[in-house]
């Protein structure tokens, strides 16, 4: 009885649900309605639909299965639980349910459903159905669910109907074959012949394409299998009018020439004619693909391509055209790099265009023709443009360029103060997020490359002196790596009190507190060459009587003259360059790092605390009153000395480029004992300690501070804003004045866009005219400084088919010489240190001290050959920097040089 | 070959989708997401092709047409032309807009069987089988004609009985 009363309320209820069932267009409305409550008006009808689809009446079923369709394909909700309920419309004979059936399962079934295993049967009938419509759903589902099983099971059935008299049924069954043959390859046995066969159908041309597309999409997969089908592509090729066939075909002869090439010459002439003839754009730049990736040995049809990619270019209305246009230059093998150049103008112009694909595509084309003899050229027309573009497209500049031009050690670059330099002006770029990339080329260039290192202190100045750059947080590693640079090499520095004004800006509270870090430590190693220059000009100097009632202000006008003015004659240079380290200097600069440095003695951070707090043991040191007179060396002095040379030591040994597997190249001396007690590590200890009291005044200094904390916080801003005054007073240039015209004025200081100036294109012109007339180039050549190698990195071997054609051009014979020449260099440097290290030579920094004034007059060669003709320059006028230089060495003494360098390389684990 | 065909709407809602290589219900919003992500991004009157790759996989590109408020997009591989593409779009819009007398949005969106119909007969598992759209037409017609003679039992129930009841 229960039963038959659950039965009724099924039958019932199911009544209720046929009665009252919305259909798909109620759904749709309903979702439309109220789009804000959509998932839980979906949720409301998947519950609808799952009580709906286990109806047995099929209407209502088919219904709920369409509406769940509709949600699926729309709504992406999961309907593999309805599986089973599409199968069961399948035989039904209304095609409504059989479509709602078929497109349900064509959706949703894929190789993991596991019921699809069920549905062979129906399909082989449908297939034989004599209604066109009915074999479509079927063939439909095949061609996009069909599984190995299936593909298996239904090949032959679907093979008949390649036969089929009815020509849409043809056609789609062609489509689904392929299907197959990708599913189960073996059964290509089985409809290969009437593929074949339904190629030379003459009475529908649909056929044709069908089956001309099966074979494109399965000749890219193993072209091989259809080379002996090429005469009948041939003769499609040659008759058919239909240009979605020839496109096809077309496809398939790229894939099969690089197997045989015979096959070139044979279809050299229709592709030609079908070039000339067609009207269709879309056949055309098939042909020309064709043509420019397969068929460039055959100089007529090769050059109607290139007219052809000439007239897309002309067409301003389509940027389609412009676009493929670019593209297909972008398909030419690099041999033919002198087409591309042939175009540069037209690609360089892509580059303002608005369309992101033609901007991109001409970007990468550009970087395809850099070379070294157009580097400089090319990358300041991209970096004038990465500055009038937009903030994505300008990066892809700048990270193409940054890439290029580091690739396997710089190759291209022969002239690296221009590209430090390029380095500094890419940094200004307001759009440029590549602070990390550059960061390590600087890094990585100040370690590599000895002769750029003045240069790099001047970039790294005129970065870190730039107030507006702390604002970019970007901008922040490379400032980091300015910093570090600015420490490191000080003693290339013309003015290392600016340096360190610019470290201790007040805005440097905007960087997070790593870079801060770098920027004290910076402070610290300037502070220590300041004193120890200081220092040897006292013992230099003792009996010249120097007048240090000289202000600081005028010291720095000296300074600034001596740059500009008497730049030929280095020892009068040097001279003045002493009279800045004068005591009140010192003092002052002394007094500018307490304020500064003070406040961060607190610092959260460890990192800025603790350096922090060296800085300042160190100016508690150093501020032991210096007798005015500087000629009594007083016991105090001896002191200060003892401290500031210990230090200079240990800083000036130079870091260097070291491979990972250094360590295991040092052999282990045969009488080295590893498990020898260390007792006479003490006796050690002890010579040192005479020196190490000294650092103990730092602790109740620290003391002092933490107890005072809370006074000074409360100090703090208004010392800040006292320092702001005081640094806006200064250095006005980088703040935004109440007056317009100071900025512009600024002419101390390159502003930072200044490469929008016009001049730097008359100067591009000119390099370029440069670079084009030999004879002048020998001149303006100068010799690629080293760049160190390890022997742990091997270079990338690059086959440049590019510089391949040019050699044997007098223009870079010499080029080719020299790296060879460099190489041996570098090798023998790589020899001269593993010996070195071979002997077991100390090697930490800290521990290498050498004998000062080894070091001393080492810093002055480099002063001598750093020729400061050319920073005289940078203050006149900006622009020179960009200007290919002359170096006034000749090759021979460029030669000692290197040698002498190479010599100098710091003792490494190598 | 073809890989996807989707139609959505400036706003990123869906209208229609067909993968021709299966796409489980998880990674076909974050697909379409993408692809939107890539088309509202270009300006007016720029080329119609997108890099797909990181998208739809190496080698795949898209096209898209913009038409009022709506974006038609193929996505393809290197075994079709571009150009070619392009024109195919042009054969779907041109064919419903005879279906549907002026396409609008809310024809696409009302009539989702009548949509995958028209697909069906374009492209066929991925491959191109009809571009004229007089064809197209002409079997879509006999598919309507098919589904209106089989006689539905519960046609009774007046439509707006069923709609009432509905919301």
């Amino acid at each position: 009885m229960a039963t038959s009363t659950a039965t009724t309320s099924s039958i019932s209820s199911s009544l209720v649900d046929t009665l009252f069932q919305r259909s798909l267009d109620d759904l749709i409305r309903s979702l439309r309605s109220n789009p804000s409550l959509e998932p839980v008006l979906i949720s409301r009808a998947l519950a609808e639909i799952r009580r709906e689809i286990r109806s047995t009446d099929q209407d209502t079923k088919s219904i709920a299965l369409e509406k769940l369709t509709y949600l699926s394909a729309i709504h992406h909700v999961d309907m593999s639980f309805a599986s089973f309920h599409a199968i069961e419309l399948l035989p039904l004979t209304t095609h409504r349910c059989k479509r709602v059936g078929y497109q349900a399962a064509s959706l949703s079934f894929n190789s993991s459903t596991d019921v699809i295993l069920l549905v062979t049967n129906q399909i082989r009938k449908d297939l034989g159905s004599p209604s066109d419509p009915v074999v479509a759903l079927a063939l439909e589902f095949l061609s996009v669910a069909a599984t190995t099983q299936l593909s298996m099971d239904l090949v032959v059935d679907v093979h008949n109907l390649l036969a089929s008299s009815r020509f849409n049924v043809r056609k789609k069954a062609t489509a689904t074959v392929l299907r197959l043959l990708l599913e189960c390859p073996d059964s290509v046995r089985i409809v290969f012949k009437k593929l074949v066969d339904n190629m030379e159908c003459v009475t529908d041309q649909r056929i044709v394409s069908a089956t001309v597309g099966v074979f494109c999409e399965l000749s890219g997969l193993d072209p091989s299998l259809y080379l002996p089908l090429a005469p009948e592509f041939y003769k499609i090729l040659v008759d058919s009018k239909n240009n979605w066939v020839l496109i096809k075909v077309l496809k398939i002869f790229a894939r099969l020439l690089p197997l045989e090439p015979r096959l070139a010459k044979k279809i050299v002439e229709p592709i030609s004619q079908h070039m000339r003839k067609t009207n269709a754009k879309s056949l055309v730049f098939e042909c020309v693909r064709t043509v420019l990736s397969c068929l460039d040995g055959y100089g007529n049809v090769f050059n109607l391509a290139l007219d052809k990619v000439k007239e897309f270019f002309i067409s301003d209305q389509d940027s389609n055209l412009r676009y493929l246009g670019l593209l297909a230059l972008s398909m030419l093998k690099p041999v033919y790099s002198w087409v591309v150049e042939e175009n540069q103008t037209v690609i360089i112009n892509s580059l303002d265009d608005s369309d992101p694909n033609i901007q991109h595509q001409a970007l990468n084309l550009i970087m395809g023709l850099v070379n070294e003899s157009n580097v400089i050229e090319l990358s300041d027309v991209l970096v004038n443009q990465a500055l009038k573009s937009d903030p994505l497209f300008a990066n892809e500049i700048l990270g193409a360029l940054l890439s290029s031009c580091s690739r396997n050690f710089y190759e291209l670059l022969v002239d690296f103060e221009w590209y430090v330099s390029l380095l500094g002006a890419m940094s200004r770029n307001p759009h440029c997020t590549r602070g990390e990339e550059i960061e390590r080329q600087l890094v990585d260039i100040a370690l590599r490359v000895k002769d750029v290192q003045p240069d790099l202190i001047q970039t790294a100045r005129d970065l870190l002196i730039d107030p507006a750059l702390l604002e970019n947080p970007f901008l922040h590693r490379i400032l980091s790596a300015a910093a570090w640079i600015s420490g490191e090499f000080v003693e290339f520095s013309r003015n290392p009190f600016e340096l360190v004004e610019a470290l201790l800006q007040p805005r440097t509270n905007l960087l997070p507190t790593i870079v801060r870090a770098v920027y004290i430590q910076a402070v610290f190693k300037i502070i220590i060459f300041c004193y120890s220059s200081y220092l040897d000009k006292i013992e230099n100097s003792e009996l010249s009587c120097q007048n240090d009632s000289v202000g600081k202000d005028q010291v720095f006008e000296t300074n600034s003259m001596t740059n500009s003015g008497c730049d030929d004659d280095s020892i009068s240079n040097l001279l003045k360059t002493d009279d800045l380290f004068t005591y009140k200097c010192l003092s002052h600069m002394l007094n500018l790092i307490k304020a500064a440095v003070l406040p961060l003695s607190v610092c959260d951070e460890v990192e800025v605390q603790e350096r922090a707090r060296n800085v300042l043991g160190l100016v508690h040191v150093l501020q032991i009153p210096v007798p005015e007179t500087e000629t009594s060396t007083s016991k105090d002095m001896n002191h200060i000395t003892n401290i500031v040379r210990l230090t200079q030591n240990a800083f000036s040994e130079r870091l260097g480029p070291v491979p990972t597997n250094a360590q295991e190249k040092v052999p282990v001396p045969t009488d080295f004992e590893l498990l020898d007690n260390l007792f006479d590590i003490k006796s050690i200890l002890g010579e040192d300690d005479a020196e190490i009291p000294t650092f103990s005044s730092f602790l109740p200094r620290g003391w002092h501070h933490q107890e005072t904390k809370v006074e000074e916080s409360e100090e703090q801003p208004l010392e800040s804003t006292s320092f702001l005054a005081d640094h806006r007073k200064r250095h006005g240039v980088y703040y935004l004045s109440t007056e317009k015209h100071e900025t512009v004025g600024g002419d101390e200081f390159p502003q930072a866009n200044n490469y929008l100036d016009a001049s730097i294109t008359e100067s591009v012109l000119d390099l370029t005219h440069k670079s084009l007339n030999p004879s002048s180039k020998s001149k303006t050549t100068k010799s690629r400084p080293v760049v160190i190698k390890l022997d742990g990195e091997e270079s990338v071997l690059i086959c440049d088919p590019k510089l391949g054609k040019k050699k044997g051009k007098d223009s870079l014979q010499g080029r080719d010489e020299n790296a060879a020449s460099l190489n041996e260099e570098s090798t023998s440097v790589a020899k001269e240190i593993s010996r070195e290290a071979g002997h077991g030579n100390s090697v930490s920094r800290h521990h290498g001290r050498r004998d000062k004034k080894h070091r001393h007059s080492k810093h002055k060669n480099h002063l001598h050959e750093n020729d400061d003709p050319k920073d005289g320059k940078h203050h006149k006028n900006p622009h020179s920097r960009y200007k290919h230089r002359k170096r006034d060495d000749d090759g021979s003494s460029t030669g000692l040089d290197v040698a002498q360098q190479s010599m100098d390389v710091p003792d490494l684990l190598l | 070959m073809i890989h996807a065909v989707i139609v959505m709407n400036t706003e990123g809602k869906l209208r229609l989708s067909k993968f021709y290589n299966y796409k489980s219900p998880e990674e076909q919003p974050e697909l379409i997401r993408r692809v939107y992500g890539a088309l509202c991004r270009r300006p007016e009157n720029v080329s119609n092709f997108v890099d797909s790759a990181d998208i739809f996989g190496s080698g795949t590109q898209l096209v898209y047409k913009h038409y009022a408020t709506l974006y038609f997009v193929f996505v393809f591989d290197n075994s079709e032309n571009e150009l070619a593409m392009l024109d195919l779009i042009q054969v779907f819009v041109e064919t419903l807009d005879k279906c549907f007398k002026n396409v609008c949005e809310v024809d696409i969106v009302f009539n989702f069987n009548k949509m995958h119909a028209i697909l069906n007969e374009i492209v066929f598992g991925g491959q191109v089988l009809e571009t004229s759209s007089d064809e197209v037409m002409r079997a879509v017609e006999e598919i309507t004609r098919l589904e209106k003679t089989s006689t539905n039992p519960i046609s009774f129930v007046p439509k707006s009985v069923s709609g009432r009841f509905g919301r």
